[in-house]
């Protein structure tokens, strides 16, 4: 197609293109049917079209239309086949983008469509086959550009294959480069063939080589800042074994960078591994040469540091480091390092003098506190309180806050070695009440403010956690409310109140602070697990919905995004940034919060939004099989989650506690997203065997392996969640899944019964039977079960009032009912559909009831009346079937009773004491309480509103 | 003591501590990374022994003729990192790698409520060029002040003699 035709062509499709950016498809569709009308040919507008379905979410119709026109010996132009790859990235068939344009280039092999083609290889990883294509690439185009795409390729298989790297690929590559650079020279203003040379190098791990290459002047032409060249090089010879000469080269800079960790790393490692690799048997030689080094180094430190004269941190923080890695190696000969890096304790002591108003002395010390035995703790925590008692006298200008860093330094640190659990109840809250005053200060700067808010809410953690102590747990939304109320820039309390909220299903609030604190793009990725997946539990499942639906936006675009960068980066030859790239990517595609979202939004939508059967089959199945893309490999998802975002001072036993959070929610949201996962495809699978276009045998194999693949996970699910498994309460955990008590509640077994009752029945159907009621069960027995289901009520011990924040768990067993209640409700419908469409020999004509005569025509006329008896089975087991929706229907009224009588308890939901004995704070916390209070009631009152509004709705 | 190195992709996944400061944006995948390819000698972040980021700068060369200059595009240090001296130690940095450019200033856009920044801009030898009129659009929409400061090859600061009148963000390059 010219370029005048192709201008024609985009002036036509114009009004399309616009709807489809203003995200109005159904404009869209029409806008295609106008042009098809008119121009009936236009292949773009149908292939537009078929992206106008699948925004709409009807993929099965959209892909009626691509099959037809994405075929061998078509040729398309550069607009139709742009629909083309939006259609197949959209709908996540990825792999057809390749096959696109590997047809495109057998019709028209121009260097867009091959380099097109190597850009969708790469982003399947397919590095072979990129490669094949960029060397066709450059003897057809001539440009060394594609030749050293193909050189990437190469290096970028070798990280696949590791072995077969070393051997094969890197060394093929790295003559590649150096016959390409002799023959056409460096490419001037090009960083390319360097950056090349190094990642080839560096792969071959030739460390020596990779040392001599930065060294050289041309290595300036590497896009890297001048100092990091230094230290890449300084690494290199470390790696490289050379550990004197690196070792001289840092000490050659460190006096004019003494605050470059890079360099103290090298300046004490670099002595360690010389001494680790001389002859011990050689006992006087290598003591002598030890000491030897561990003096030098010793020297170099107290150099720089008299220097420095306290203004930076570096050298005296590089005492710690040599006395920990020293330490660590246990030298003979060098068991006491006193003499040579000073007494621990008296160091810290001496950092604590001189760097308590930064906030981050404590941070630096808490590296080293693993270092120090019982009697050196005590020694320290002693030292630090009589300097406290000195400065405390001090006097202080206004706007000074170092008195409060001190404060905080020294608590942080009595915390961290343990001294907290050693006090009692009462001095806690003493110290909690100071620490109340001190945020309450006047002129208190808000960093300082939510530094003393998240540390003084620790021991109300401690008390939540550990006794379940809910009055402490309420105490401390009040306090965080109260500084996050007037504290615009402090995000601590903030993501502290949205993971306390999250526990509650405060669903408002949560909404109202993510806003505040302004979490986008990859933030959902890495903070998501803060809220998600509060709004399903709360049974607001159209909010659920939309923050799904923003997450996988986000996603799409993300991975978008970094694909476009990809290509850039190939384009300019700037290949060190690719590998990154390709492993950000990678972490996107397999991240469990994507992974989770998505399910979660097939999981609801299906549920609770879609109308039409046919659709609601097509979502439950999800797009990731029936077009032979892989599914969901759940043991390949990983953790993106940041952890780190919420601080806390605790003892090293709390990082246990924390690896063992972090190991468990993992696995309990992937445990999670595939119970809803299974659920969604057993049932979806219920629908296919409906559907005219499934290859009936596939269909029903499909449904039977998917309901034993459902079953099975249950069934792990019920094991390893054992009812009695209560969330994790660690101040940094995620929002809770309730997976044990989603699997204890009887809904998913529910679910599984019909979804067993469905595969026979397809059975009983194909063999030419009809089925008895009895396959679904009786409508007593349906009501026995729903009953159970619904019975959120919380139970009451007498005279006594229901504890605080009690509604909690109904609201969650009444969100996970309804869920149950919408999943039989559409496999009921399946089943009708079943039934419709499968059976069999049903009568056309009423068998004859005149009077018979003789025994062959009674006989005759007996079989005739039994065999319509047996017929109308099916009749009967229709509306049997339908007669189960009307019990369903019941459930919803009546849990939507439930939530009107609760509503009407006099229960309070908040405990009815705050702040006791706290004095003047707990005036104020007092003051907080009543507008806390009702903003936690309108959100249960949301939750239930929403809950009735869907039963309404849908039941 | 602090790691400066260049920006890693990997670190959008942790610099939270960092970005969640109010005056930090947080921006899509496409923005940091095209930093990352075409300028990553001016991108770089600085890394607290313990693996946590402290803090990170963003930047690029542009401009044409005597406008050739170096451009701050972010600077952020996380809450817990301040009083360090790291902004001033990056923006020394930016300025010696826009030094080694041959560029005749360094120019940043700052919001004019952010005082704290503004003050210590103006500490390292940077003034208000101009004001620019509806540069900050979204949730807090906000005027912006240019700030410059000249580099050697400037020696007479022509760079920073500043403009009588504030000028609109859309007459802006």
């Amino acid at each position: 197609m010219s370029k005048a035709e192709l201008a024609v062509l985009e002036r036509r499709l114009r009004p399309i293109y616009d709807s489809l950016d203003s995200h109005n498809y159904k404009k869209a569709l029409t806008e295609c049917d106008k042009v098809l009308k008119k121009h009936p040919a236009t292949v773009a507008a149908k292939v537009l079209k078929a992206l106008g379905l699948i925004r709409l979410d009807r993929l099965a119709e959209a892909m009626d239309i691509l099959d037809v026109l994405d075929v061998k010996g078509a040729r398309h132009d550069e607009l139709t086949l742009q629909a083309f790859v939006h259609c197949y990235r959209d709908s996540n068939q990825h792999k057809r983008v390749i096959y696109l344009y590997e047809r495109a280039i057998e019709m028209d092999p121009s260097e867009q469509n091959m380099t097109q083609l190597f850009m969708a290889y790469s982003r399947e990883k397919m590095y072979k086959e990129q490669q094949k294509i960029a060397m066709r690439l450059f003897k057809d185009v001539g440009s060394t550009t594609y030749y050293y795409w193909s050189v990437m390729s190469l290096f970028l298989q070798a990280r696949e294959d590791k072995e077969l790297g070393k051997k094969m690929l890197l060394p093929l590559a790295e003559k590649m480069c150096k016959t390409q650079i002799e023959k056409t020279n460096y490419t001037e203003g090009s960083s390319a063939e360097l950056e090349l040379e190094l990642l080839i190098l560096d792969g071959q791990e030739k460390w020596k080589e990779c040392a001599e290459f930065v060294d050289k002047d041309r290595a300036m032409g590497l896009p890297v800042a001048p100092h990091n060249l230094v230290e890449k090089g300084m690494e290199y010879y470390m790696k490289d074994g050379q550990y004197n000469l690196a070792y001289e080269l840092a000490v050659g800079v460190v006096e004019t960078m003494p605050d470059n960790w890079n360099l103290w790393r090298i300046l004490v490692a670099s002595p360690v591994r010389i001494i680790e690799k001389m002859d011990p048997s050689q006992n006087k030689e290598y003591q002598e040469g030890a000491l030897l080094l561990v003096e030098k180094l010793s020297e170099l430190i107290e150099k720089v540091q008299r220097k420095s004269e306290f203004k930076i941190r570096g050298p005296y923080l590089a005492s710690f480091l040599a006395l920990k890695a020293f330490g660590e190696t246990k030298l003979p000969g060098l068991e006491d390092l006193t003499p040579h890096f000073g007494d621990i304790v008296e160091r810290m002591l001496v950092y604590v003098r001189n760097f308590y108003k930064k906030p981050i002395c404590f941070a630096d010390l808490q590296m080293y506190f693993g270092e120090l035995n019982e009697e050196q703790k005590q020694q320290f925590l002693k030292g630090l309180t009589s300097w406290m008692n000195e400065i405390s006298g001090e006097e202080q200008v206004e706007g000074d806050e170092s008195k409060v860093w001190a404060i905080l330094l020294t608590e942080r640190c009595r915390r961290a070695l343990g001294e907290y659990e050693k006090k009692t109840a009462e001095d806690h809250r003493s110290l909690f009440q100071q620490f109340i005053a001190q945020i309450a200060a006047k002129g208190r700067s808000e960093h300082a403010q939510g530094v003393l808010c998240n540390f003084a809410i620790s021991h109300l953690w401690d008390a939540y956690r550990k006794e379940n102590d809910l009055e402490k747990f309420y105490e401390m939304i009040l306090l965080l409310e109260f500084v996050a109320t007037s504290n615009k820039t402090d995000p601590l309390c903030k993501l502290a109140l949205v993971r306390a909220y999250s526990s509650l299903c405060i669903t408002g609030r949560i909404t109202a602070l993510w806003k505040v604190l302004d979490i986008k793009s990859v933030q959902n990725d890495t903070l998501g697990y803060l809220t998600f997946p509060v709004y399903e539990t709360s049974g607001r499942f159209n909010l659920a919905i939309i923050n799904c639906s923003q997450l996988s936006i986000m996603y799409d675009q993300s991975e978008k995004e970094i694909q476009d960068s990809i290509a850039q980066a190939y384009r300019q030859g700037k290949f060190t940034a690719i590998p990154p790239m390709t492993a950000a990517s990678q972490k996107l595609r397999l991240s469990v919060q994507k992974t989770a979202a998505e399910v979660m939004n097939r999981y609801l939508s299906s549920l609770f939004v879609l109308e039409d059967l046919d659709q609601t089959t097509v979502t439950l199945w999800g797009d990731d099989d029936p077009i032979g893309e892989t599914r969901i490999d759940w043991s390949k998802l990983v953790d993106n989650r940041d952890f780190d975002v919420l601080p806390y001072t605790e003892t090293p036993e709390y990082e246990k506690l924390m690896d063992d959070m972090k190991k468990r929610t993992f696995q309990e949201l992937i445990d999670i997203s595939e119970l809803r996962s299974t659920m969604c495809r057993a049932l979806g699978a219920v629908g296919r065997v409906t559907m005219d276009n499934m290859d009936p045998r596939l269909a029903r194999v499909q449904l039977k392996m998917t309901v034993i693949e459902f079953k099975k996970h249950l069934e792990y699910c019920c094991k390893e969640y054992p009812s009695f498994l209560i969330p994790s309460k660690l101040a940094q955990s995620p929002a809770p899944q309730h997976l044990s008590q989603w699997v204890h509640s009887g809904g998913p077994h529910m679910v599984l019964e019909y979804l067993e009752a469905a595969v026979k029945l397809v059975e009983i159907l194909d063999s030419g039977e009809h089925p008895d009621v009895e396959l679904v069960g009786t409508r007593t027995e349906m009501a026995k079960k729903l009953i159970k289901l619904i019975e959120i009520q919380p139970k009451r011990n007498e005279n006594e009032p229901l504890p605080p924040f009690w509604i909690v768990d109904p609201i969650i067993q009444s969100s996970r009912a309804l869920q149950t209640i919408a999943a039989i409700q559409i496999v009921l419908q399946f089943i009708e559909k079943l039934v419709m469409k499968l059976v069999k020999n049903v009568p056309t004509t009423a068998p004859g009831f005149g009077k018979p005569k003789g025994k062959k025509e009674k006989k005759v006329a007996e079989e005739a009346v039994a065999k319509a008896l047996e017929e109308c089975k099916a009749v009967i087991f229709l509306e049997h079937v339908r007669s189960k929706h009307v019990e369903l229907r019941s459930a919803g009224k009546f849990l939507d009773t439930h939530f009107r009588q609760m509503m009407a308890y006099e229960d309070k939901n908040v405990p009815k004491k705050v702040g006791e004995g706290l004095g003047k704070a707990q005036v104020v916390l007092q003051e907080m309480a009543p507008t806390i209070e009702s903003r936690l009631q309108v959100s249960f009152l949301n939750a239930f509103e929403d809950m009735h509004t869907t039963i309404t709705a849908r039941f | 003591m602090t790691t400066l190195r260049p920006f890693d992709v990997d670190d959008m996944f942790k610099f939270n501590n960092v970005n969640l400061d109010i005056n930090t944006e947080t921006y899509g995948f496409q923005f940091y990374l095209h930093y990352m390819i075409n300028f990553p000698e001016y991108y770089q972040v600085a890394e607290h022994p313990n693996g946590q980021i402290m803090a990170y700068v963003m930047g690029k060369i542009e401009g044409r003729d005597t406008n050739w200059h170096g451009h701050v595009t972010a600077l952020s240090v996380g809450a817990d990192y301040r009083r360090l001296g790291l902004a001033a130690y990056m923006m020394e940095y930016l300025e010696k790698t826009s030094e080694a450019r041959n560029a005749y200033f360094v120019d940043l856009f700052v919001r004019v409520s952010n005082t704290v920044a503004i003050e210590l801009y103006k500490k390292l030898g940077y003034v208000v060029y101009r004001q620019i009129l509806g540069y900050y659009t979204g949730e807090r929409d906000e005027d912006a002040y240019d700030m410059r400061k000249s580099l050697s090859r400037d020696p007479e600061k022509k760079a920073m003699v500043p403009l009588s009148h504030p000028v609109h963000s859309r007459d802006v390059d």
